[in-house]
């Protein structure tokens, strides 16, 4: 049997002899990895973890293999900015934790709390503070998110960029895809209340830019106007780029994935 | 001809087609009873029945049948039934109550869906407690419920001879649930079905009403609505009669929340008066000290409870930007003693009493400056950073305007 398969979704009962079993699904699994690090190419990949995944479910397999399998699948799914696959992941990694198998759940809980700070939904979050265990909550990665997740909450983005920089395992991946929101809500913010001008490599590095050639980008891109400071540098006019930076930040009111805001 | 016929049952079914037929709700309400101690009496007394269909032949009218002999099974099966058993049976009767309450001029079963959409609630309550903490039978309750509420604000009549009798109850369970399993869905539909239905309250009795109000108050707290939170609790609050402490406790422990958070603090007579928990005393004291450290201390230590409350991110998250508010307003008070105004406050004044209020020395000044933008973005504060001369210029009139009147950002005002 190959171990190789493309995904098709079923539409009636599977045919058991296309069906992998087990021992040869581990087996697929390690070659996908093989060939993700040396290939990466997720198109292929994320179809063959798919298919994976089905063989899985169409057999009742729900162990350890199954959680490593989800588990790969999302931190893939993570680096290759696919959320949509990650969100799928993440939603049978919580079930299957649940059912008892072990598996990276400290690393993946912290991935939840950041999600759903990304989706801005407030009672997942509050649903997973109220199952957090005292270990859960103070491990490393977690700790993290919950810091993050406080600092996004308060408005507090000195705090928010800092964490960004540090996040462990993948969050930062994860964070990517919220943290032009909260820099346009910073940035809002920042033009709100600083007078007269606010330097570009000041908001450079607050807001975790990482060059001032990033920044001005950014900037472009969100239509904030720029000036020229006496002493050579650029600046930002607060006043002046306070309407451009509360449109800026229009555009991200709504998350246009699967998640619930209210 | 009776012969071999469970004579409690026939007289069951035969009481069920009269008052079915008489349109006698009160009737068919106090023979529909769901209470532990009836069912296991009842039940005992019709536990021989193996099949309830010939008694069915008694009530002519077939979906009041089938919910007879849904009710009937329910009760046999009830005291030899685990709580899963149980739900399902209950499932099972509400679906088949459903057909019946829902053709047009039915108003007078309002009181048998009271009594069924209760006993939902309770079996799944039951249930999930059973499951350590599941809510798979809440779930199954909720759809339950909403078909519930559909029908009974699909109702074309007017009150009170309306089906909308059993809205503000059905709705307030749905929010119950809702709240309960984390999942805000249902109580977004409930809470903008009632709305859009326009009824006049002045038709429910004040119970429904104080009920209603008190679980769209805490939806909107959770909504992070605090105007509309506060509005609903308050008027919960004071319908709530005197002798209903435990209640006024209840409404209370929410209604500070709500309060809190939009700068209206109770007093110590209030709390002590409702024998409210002393934390929420501790937690005033360090909000309006500016404490924050202190504040979220108690609040980490008292995690378990304000999570089983609902309001512990609400607390953890609303509250330290309202209490940096609070020291920075004494940092002016403090630099304005023997002048008019102080508008000027450098930055070095401010990064101590942050440091200070949270403990945390190591806070530097982007972050307290952080903190201090974000004051006056969302309002709290009126005056401007001046980064260069690490000032805070205050602004010339209302440099600190009451938290009630800040409009919240996002529409969380309510």
């Amino acid at each position: 049997m190959t171990l190789e398969k493309n995904f098709f979704r079923l539409t009636s009962d599977p045919d058991p002899a296309k069906v992998r079993p087990l021992s040869v699904l581990r087996q697929t699994l390690k070659l996908l990895m093989k060939k993700w690090k040396a290939e990466s190419n997720y198109t292929y990949i994320c179809d063959q973890f798919k298919s994976l995944r089905q063989d899985l479910t169409v057999q009742h397999i729900a162990n350890e293999f199954t959680v490593e399998v989800y588990e790969q699948h999302a931190r893939i799914a993570l680096e290759t900015k696919d959320l949509g696959e990650y969100n799928q992941c993440q939603t049978q990694l919580k079930q299957l934790y649940g059912q008892g198998q072990p598996g990276k759940t400290l690393e993946f809980l912290a991935y939840r709390i950041l999600y759903y700070v990304y989706t801005r939904n407030r009672s997942e979050l509050n649903e997973a503070l109220a199952t957090m265990t005292e270990t859960e909550r103070f491990a490393p990665a977690v700790d993290h998110a919950l810091r993050v997740r406080a600092a996004w909450a308060s408005g507090n983005y000195h705090r928010f960029f800092e964490l960004y920089r540090i996040a462990p395992n993948m969050g930062a991946f994860l964070m990517d895809h919220f943290a032009d929101r909260e820099r346009c809500a910073a940035l809002r913010t920042m033009c709100k209340a600083y007078r007269p001008t606010i330097k570009i490599s000041f908001i450079a590095h607050e807001l975790a830019f990482g060059s001032t050639k990033k920044c001005l980008k950014f900037l472009a891109d969100h239509s904030i106007p720029i000036i020229d400071t006496s002493d050579g540098g650029m600046a930002v006019d607060g006043k002046a780029a306070y309407p451009s930076a509360m449109a800026a930040m229009q555009k991200f009111e709504k998350v246009d994935i699967k998640g619930q805001i209210y | 001809m009776n012969g071999g016929l469970n004579q409690v049952v026939l007289s069951i079914a035969q009481s069920a087609s009269e008052g079915f037929m008489l349109e006698d709700g009160d009737a068919l309400a106090s023979l529909f009873v769901f209470s532990d101690t009836v069912i296991t009496q009842l039940g005992s007394a019709i536990s021989n029945v193996q099949d309830f269909a010939p008694y069915q032949a008694a009530i002519l009218d077939e979906p009041f049948a089938r919910f007879t002999a849904a009710y009937l099974t329910y009760v046999r099966d009830y005291s030899h039934s685990d709580a899963s058993q149980r739900s399902k049976g209950m499932y099972h009767v509400a679906d088949m109550f459903i057909p019946v309450f829902s053709p047009p001029g039915r108003h007078w079963l309002v009181r048998v869906l009271r009594s069924i959409a209760a006993s939902l609630y309770q079996v799944a309550q039951i249930e999930d407690r059973a499951e350590m903490g599941s809510s798979a039978a809440h779930v199954q309750a909720a759809s339950r419920l909403q078909s519930m509420l559909m029908s009974v604000l699909s109702d074309r009549d007017q009150l009170p001879e309306s089906k909308h009798m059993g809205a503000l109850f059905v709705a307030g369970l749905l929010v119950r649930v809702s709240l309960k399993i984390g999942a805000m869905p249902p109580a977004h539909a409930a809470v903008s079905n009632v709305a859009k239905a326009g009824l006049d309250f002045a038709y429910f009795s004040l119970r429904d009403q104080m009920t209603y109000k008190y679980w769209i108050g805490r939806y909107y707290l959770v909504c992070y609505r605090f105007e509309a939170a506060h509005r609903e609790l308050e008027y919960a609050f004071n319908a709530c009669p005197a002798y209903h402490e435990h209640n006024k406790h209840a409404i209370l422990r929410h209604l500070v929340v709500a309060n809190m958070i939009r700068g209206r603090l109770p007093t110590h007579y209030l709390l002590t008066k409702y024998d409210v928990e002393p934390v929420y005393g501790f937690l005033i004291h360090h909000f309006r000290q500016g404490n924050v450290a202190a504040f979220q201390t108690i609040l980490m230590d008292n995690m378990e409870f304000f999570r089983s409350q609902g309001t512990f991110l609400i607390l953890y998250e609303r509250t330290e930007i309202l209490m940096y508010r609070n020291v920075l307003k004494k940092v002016r008070n403090i630099l304005a003693e023997g002048t008019q105004q102080h508008r000027a406050i450098p930055y070095k004044h401010i990064l101590t009493a942050f440091q200070m209020a949270s403990r945390n020395p190591n806070m530097d000044v982007p972050e307290m400056e952080s903190i201090v933008s974000s004051l006056i973005s969302q309002k709290y504060v009126h005056g401007y950073l001046f980064h260069h001369q690490q000032l805070l210029n205050l602004g010339s009139k209302t440099q600190f305007p009451p938290i009630k009147d800040v409009i919240l950002p996002g529409g969380f005002e309510g």
